[in-house]
């Protein structure tokens, strides 16, 4: 991983690349690296869909080794959903194959001279880059299959489906799976609309012939491996809860808690809970012959991800994710698992970010366009999206703009992106993260739950009210650097509890890279990200104003405890004060 | 009716195989009569019969009316409270809910502060809600002491079983063509407990 491939999309005559040196990007990956170029080279009051944007795309530090748990993929930009510095991830394939390519970033530059459409293919003899119209406004499962036919099921894929193509701000990145399924998506803030903007449909990426990375020291990197793994097996979370159930397994306890939000954040409990939850999705799974236990890349080992089969025993799509269940179905008033399974088919074929647009179905839900609890109409109006009619375009567009059009208050968003799974009424620590974090609402900024491991900030006084924007500040310092690594943030659940697992990732670390890796690096890395996002937004116009929750959080009370938010804006000010 | 409590016409029995259907009746939570006014660790272990090293490990997450305790000892079930028990959560939500977590603070709105020791025991009634592996670990145990459910509750559960002989007795009888588990009336009230194997 010594070099960065940039794909100048603006040349006459059709994009050319070049292969550049890390210089000052050498020792960065993932999150570190999409920011650190996205700060330093975009000008933060372009428009995100013009010229001078760039999306970034980065494996791990550690992707393309055998290290456990590291194919996880960053794809940064300005985000077209929310004005700021974006990173999202996701797994899939193509962060370990990008990585043993020897790519640290591919970069995609500058504004196409006409509208043909691309495709980039990347092997171990170089970079072709082929005029694909086609493609155009091909699903990602027929892409996929095409690119199957063309060059077999080995290859790993990023792509954009219609709805990259049309520039929506919902619009996603797709990144194939194990079984060469587009079912991973970097969802959040509109990057697939920027990879549009660039006309790039496709990058696969073939690591035939090429070697795994090897780490500097081979022995401390194997036994560090090891442990690593050992202790993600024998924690409950990783080892037992979400292989069984995934992620959707949160869905009973959060309505349980009252902080599952329902009919467009409402209330907080959804009767329907328990038909929907990952206890009776797993059960659904296992009778249709499906599997709720599956990895989205190889390496991985809590294997959270499954399938989902249709009633005819038949794939219909991944499991879906707990936030998906929600957005598409508490939020919505929908209990019905087979439809909420539809939705996510239809959002990864559209490339389309399932919380996006789960949130913008309820705010029209509200507006009338539709009834709660109405599945079909959910389905037609996700349809009406990836078809690009004028009502699709609107709402593929997100929340925010839905809210706006159709003149309703109750639009869950900060920085104009949907908030996830969690109404903040309730969890309130989780709502100084929504506010604050560079990103716009979204519940993996301060998801890492290592920071009194980490000592990040020093230790947190948990009875204090302004604990709550301590502990959300030092989490969102642990992810960003969990982010740099290429690691799924799963494994914060293993080395919460266990500290000799948070020293063997450490340990693995450092003996990959050959530098003495502490906690207080990991610390230092995590400012670092966070301090490139906070300058990039505030070049780009952003102030205090924008870290807030919508007003109606501090006035509606949620049922059933009845809690509005009550962090202050001078605490939350706070969050940035180190 | 063939029983004297006041809560259920009906006493259904049902074989330990049978369990597995049941389990989500547990996430929707179902009643259990049980002496109330005692704490939750008291009602877990004591009536429930759960060992202490589970509760303290294994059960990692608990509401009580819809609040995070973080202390069993401490928290008084009243009649009618509902109590929902869980394995270790993912996330940080899943993290925050966690008794005595280092993130408790995080959910400081909706945790169970109130004291309500000095409260006198009676009996009464409690709804449990067994989330993840607490239905099948969990599950056998309650239903040893007797669940109430409806009717409706037991029918949906075994509408796509062939043949309930053996699986079932109702009252005093095995499930038989003479008082086939079918026949229940949605309605009625059931208490619903483990035979013996
Ligand atoms: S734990 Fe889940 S999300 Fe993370 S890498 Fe494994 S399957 Fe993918």
């Amino acid at each position: 991983m010594d070099k960065i491939l940039r794909i100048d999309v603006g040349v006459s005559g059709g994009p050319s690349f070049q292969t550049d040196s890390l210089a000052s990007y050498a020792g960065l990956g993932g999150r570190a690296m999409t920011s650190a170029i996205v700060a330093k080279e975009v000008p933060p009051l372009c428009h995100p869909l013009g010229e001078d944007n760039k999306l970034v795309i980065a494996p791990g530090i550690l992707s393309g080794s055998v290290a456990a748990m590291s194919g996880r993929l960053s794809v940064g930009c300005k985000s077209p959903l929310t004005g700021g510095i974006k990173e999202a991830n996701a797994g899939g394939q193509a962060a370990q194959v990008l990585a043993r390519l020897g790519y640290a970033a591919i970069v995609l530059e500058g504004k196409p001279a006409d509208d043909t459409l691309y495709k980039v293919l990347i092997n171990k003899d170089g970079v072709k880059i082929i005029p694909a119209n086609d493609l155009k406004m091909l699903g990602n499962y027929d892409l996929i299959d095409k690119m199957k036919a063309e060059y077999g099921d080995k290859v790993a894929c990023i792509s954009i489906g219609p709805a990259g193509e049309m520039k929506m701000a919902a619009a996603s990145v797709a990144i194939t799976d194990m079984e060469m399924r587009p079912t991973r998506h970097a969802g959040r803030g509109g990057v697939g609309a920027v990879m549009g903007s660039k006309n790039i449909k496709i990058i696969v990426l073939d690591d035939a012939g090429m070697a795994m990375r090897s780490p500097a020291n081979v022995e401390k990197f194997k036994e560090a491996n090891k442990n690593f793994v050992q202790g993600l097996k024998k924690h409950p979370v990783t080892g037992q809860g979400l292989p069984t159930y995934g992620t959707n397994v949160l869905t009973n306890v959060i309505n349980e808690a009252g902080g599952f939000p329902t009919f467009n954040f409402k209330q907080g409990r959804f009767d329907g809970a328990a038909k929907i939850g990952g206890e009776a999705q797993a059960e659904l799974e296992i009778s249709r012959g499906a599997n709720p236990t599956h990895g989205c890349h190889k390496g991985c080992v809590i294997r959270c991800s499954g399938t989902y089969h249709d009633k005819d025993g038949h794939y219909l799509t991944k499991q879906p994710e707990y936030e998906t269940v929600w957005a598409h179905g508490a939020n919505c008033a929908i209990e019905d698992l087979d439809t909420i399974a539809m939705l996510d088919r239809l959002d990864d074929d559209y490339g389309l970010d399932t919380i996006e647009m789960g949130a913008t179905i309820g705010v029209a839900m509200e507006a009338g366009i539709a009834k709660f609890g109405d599945a079909e109409a959910a389905i037609n109006l996700v349809k009406e999206v990836g078809k690009g009619t004028t009502l699709g375009r609107i709402l593929g567009n997100g929340a925010g703009i839905t809210g706006k059009v159709f003149g309703v208050e109750r639009v869950p968003v900060v920085k104009n992106q949907a908030m996830p799974a969690y109404d903040p009424r309730a969890v309130q620590g989780m709502g100084v993260t929504y506010a604050t974090t560079t990103q716009g609402a979204d519940h993996t900024a301060g998801y890492a739950v290592t920071a009194n491991i980490l000592g990040v900030g020093g230790s947190v006084n948990a009875l204090k009210p302004e604990g709550q924007v301590d502990l959300s500040r030092n989490l969102q310092i642990a992810t960003a650097a969990i982010d740099a690594t290429g690691m799924c943030l799963f494994i914060a659940f293993a080395i919460l509890d266990q500290p000799d697992t948070f020293q063997s990732l450490v340990d693995m670390v450092g003996a990959f890279t050959g530098k003495e890796t502490t906690a207080d690096d990991v610390t230092a890395l995590g400012k670092q990200i966070l301090t490139w996002e906070r300058d990039f937004n505030a070049r780009a116009g952003f102030t205090n104003k924008d870290d807030r929750l919508p007003e109606y959080f501090k006035k509606e009370k949620l049922a059933p405890h009845n809690v509005v938010f009550e962090v202050s804006d001078d605490e939350l000010d706070q969050v940035y004060n180190w | 009716m063939t029983d004297s409590n006041p809560l259920y016409q009906h006493t259904v029995f049902i074989h330990p195989n049978m369990l597995s259907r049941f389990s989500r009746l547990f996430q929707q939570g179902v009643l259990v009569q049980a002496t109330v006014g005692c704490s939750v660790h008291a009602f877990l272990c004591h009536q429930i019969g759960i060992r202490p090293d589970y509760l303290e490990n294994r059960i990692q997450t608990i509401f009580l009316d819809g609040k995070a305790i973080d202390a069993p000892e401490q928290s008084v079930i009243a009649n009618g409270s509902t109590l929902a028990l869980s394995a270790a959560m993912p996330g940080l939500v899943g993290a925050t809910f966690r008794k005595g977590g280092k993130y408790a603070t995080l959910r400081a709105g909706i945790t169970d502060t109130s004291s309500k020791i000095g409260m006198h025991e009676e009996t009464g009634c409690v709804t449990v809600r067994l989330f993840n592996f607490m239905a099948a670990e969990i599950g056998p145990l309650i239903l040893k002491l007797g669940i109430i459910v409806t009717g409706r509750d037991i029918l949906n559960a075994i509408s796509d079983l062939e043949s309930t002989e053996n699986a079932f007795r109702i009252d005093a009888h095995p499930a038989s063509s003479k008082s086939p588990v079918g026949t229940l009336n949605p309605h009625d009230n059931i208490l619903l407990i483990l035979s013996p194997e």
